[in-house]
């Protein structure tokens, strides 16, 4: 993981001056109590009945020039400056928008999407956003003490409200959204080892062990990130390859969860029952 | 197309929307737009369909004149920068950094301290401009798309709304909102609903006030309404943000190493930031108090040529409804109804993906 374990000090985090204004006048209530949220209604109605107030969308972005790197024609390698720009850009944006739940004296984001928009700008620019709603808690945890992370950051999960108020009823606390990520260069095929296995069913071993390499390094620098946070484990993680726009051979391997912790000894919940919805696999 | 005098109620619609609105009237029969599963859901809570109700504006957009005209040697015109010191009300960056006659830069408030400058020799950046102020600015050509653009969706959104009030109705929901592109250049911004009215006459609506709005699917509105929470209309950001590509910009895009392009994550941000602003605004005015759930935000971005160089364009599309508390919440039984399903990941799970 390339972040370091002190954490950032986001009343140092730049923000756009509109966006200061904006969040100054939403935490100075300036006489309403309007508050914003992308959050759908289900999940808006859930995450008030999990003891949390949406206080507003905060959202973070930042364009950014992913740089230029040669990978050698036929060997399976980590494209690590592209690597390197992943996860900066997706660092940038995800800083700006904690920055910005923390001006709002958040005690975390909920709903958190993490995208990659290629804009007409041009190929080698993309813009990385973060959109979350930023929550307060009506009470301080079971636990004691805060329900920001272990850095002091308002902890961040891309759970939906669903999941997020299974996840509280359970006895669990979202701390932050772990990630890895690993750009990595498949080697090509020569000629005649491509004339060698034709015809027969072989495993391709080039491949499989470039394909395994990848997600292995994506998935423990993962891991390495929710140990960082002291996190018990790592909910909802979703492994990805995302080929962008660098050929069929370069790929982003990326590995994205919410790790959690404990709020309790016991995680117990209601015993199942059938339920037959009438409605098209719609909740 | 008859000639007789239109009812005060439905003037400024066309003459076929003002006929299906009278026959609707005459026959009583109601359509909607809701799906069974949606029907069902907004009777649970004391609404039921008038019919569906449309609007829309067709627009030629075009853009006056071309250019800001920093491509033509600006910086010797702006030399010294003494004027833009602190920045044009409104932009954001806080202006042109200084000359390159001082070889300093200044100091912009907040934003971009902690960037890279570009040092003396591309130390000069333009700056960015959004709608809301574009007229003390030299992309003051740009503002009457900004505004048509922006007028396009309050006008197609309150001709639908003149619909609904002419068949009675106090609300609409599940507001479908697009945007089309018409052969012959024409761009048609269209808002299609169904209409709603409470089944209970005591939450009528009285015969002055305009009915409540929902981009909110039925199904979202009920859940909403059970748990005492009631739409009280859609609020709309617009804002288009301009930049004219600069010295820095060039060098950024063009490096070969990584680095975040500041003049355009700037745009973004600016075109985002007058979007949300003018999207709060338009909420607060319609509830000073409640929930703005925003249901759609969109960004398009563009190139412009100016002179030999571009423009940099960014629009920026919130959309939200807000939500105040209910006059007579229908009676909840009970807290919400605790299901966990066993399904693989709900739609609104899924959305949230990277």
């Amino acid at each position: 993981m390339t972040q370091p374990p002190d954490s950032p000090d986001l009343a140092q985090v730049h923000l756009p001056p509109d966006a200061e204004r904006r969040l100054h006048r939403m935490r100075a209530g300036e006489g309403t109590q309007l508050f914003t949220s992308d959050l759908s209604v289900n999940e808006f109605l859930l995450v008030r009945e999990a003891g949390f107030r949406p206080v507003g969308l905060v959202l973070g972005s930042s364009v950014y020039h992913v740089g230029l790197q040669m990978a050698r024609w036929g060997r399976n390698m980590e494209m690590d400056r592209l690597t390197q720009a992943m996860y900066h850009a997706r660092e940038l944006a995800m800083t700006r928008m904690e920055a910005e739940a923390h001006e709002l004296g958040a005690d975390g984001i909920v709903g958190v999407r993490l995208e990659i928009d290629f804009k007409e700008f041009g190929n080698d620019l993309a813009e990385f956003v973060a959109i979350g709603t930023a929550v307060v808690a009506d009470e301080p945890p079971p636990t004691g003490n805060t329900w920001r992370n272990n850095r002091g950051l308002p902890f961040t999960s891309d759970l939906s409200g669903q999941d997020f108020w299974t996840l509280v009823q359970a006895g669990y606390a979202p701390l932050g959204m772990v990630m890895g990520t690993c750009v990595y260069h498949i080697a090509h095929r020569g000629p005649f080892a491509a004339l060698a296995t034709a015809g027969t069913n072989v495993e391709i071993e080039q491949y499989t062990e470039a394909l395994y390499d990848a997600r292995e390094l994506a998935m423990s620098r993962m891991q390495a990130e929710a140990e960082a946070l002291s996190a018990e484990g790592i909910v909802g993680v979703q492994l990805l390859s995302l080929p962008h726009r660098w050929g069929g051979h370069t790929t982003e391997f990326f590995a994205i969860g919410t790790a959690v912790r404990p709020l309790r000894e016991d995680h117990v919940i209601a015993t199942p029952q059938l339920v037959l919805p009438l409605t098209d696999g719609r909740w | 197309m008859s000639d007789e005098p239109v009812e005060e109620d439905l003037r400024g619609l066309p003459p076929a929307a003002v006929d299906r609105v009278r026959h609707q009237r005459a026959s009583g029969v109601r359509g909607s737009l809701l799906t069974a599963a949606g029907a069902a859901a907004i009777r649970s809570v004391g609404l039921e369909p008038v019919g569906e109700v449309f609007g829309c504006v067709v627009l030629t957009l075009g853009w006056a004149g071309g250019g800001c005209g920093y491509g033509y040697g600006w910086n010797r015109a702006m030399g010294g920068g003494a004027r833009w010191t602190g920045g044009i009300p409104g932009t954001v960056g806080g202006g042109i950094a200084g000359g390159t006659s001082s070889g300093t830069r200044m100091a912009p408030p907040g934003w971009q301290a902690g960037y890279l400058g570009g040092g003396p020799i591309g130390g000069w950046r333009t700056p960015v401009v959004v709608s809301g102020d574009m007229g003390s600015s030299r992309f003051a050509w740009a503002r009457p798309y900004a505004e048509a653009v922006s007028r396009a969706w309050a006008d197609a959104h309150d001709r639908m709304l003149t619909e609904a009030r002419a068949l009675g109705a106090d609300g609409v929901l599940g507001i479908r909102r697009s945007l089309t592109r018409v052969a012959g250049g024409g761009h048609e911004y269209a808002g299609l609903a169904t209409a709603v009215r409470f089944t209970d006459p005591t939450l009528r609506r009285p015969a002055q006030a305009a009915p409540w709005a929902a981009t909110l699917t039925p199904e979202d509105c009920a859940a909403a309404a059970s748990a005492g929470f009631l739409p009280a209309g859609v609020a709309t950001g617009y804002s288009l943000a301009l930049k004219h590509e600069d010295w820095q910009l060039k060098q950024q895009r063009g490096a070969w190493n990584n680095t975040e392009v500041d003049g355009l994550t700037e745009l973004l941000a600016a075109a985002r930031g007058d979007a949300r602003r003018t999207l709060t605004l338009q909420a607060r005015r319609l509830a000073r108090a409640g929930e703005l759930v925003v249901t759609s935000s969109s960004l398009h971005t563009g190139e412009r040529p100016c002179g030999e160089e571009k423009d940099m364009t960014a629009e920026a599309l919130f959309v939200g409804t807000v939500l105040v508390p209910h006059p007579a919440p229908p009676a909840r039984r009970g807290r919400a109804l605790t299901v966990l399903p066993l399904t693989p990941p709900t739609a609104a799970a899924r959305r949230r993906r990277p």
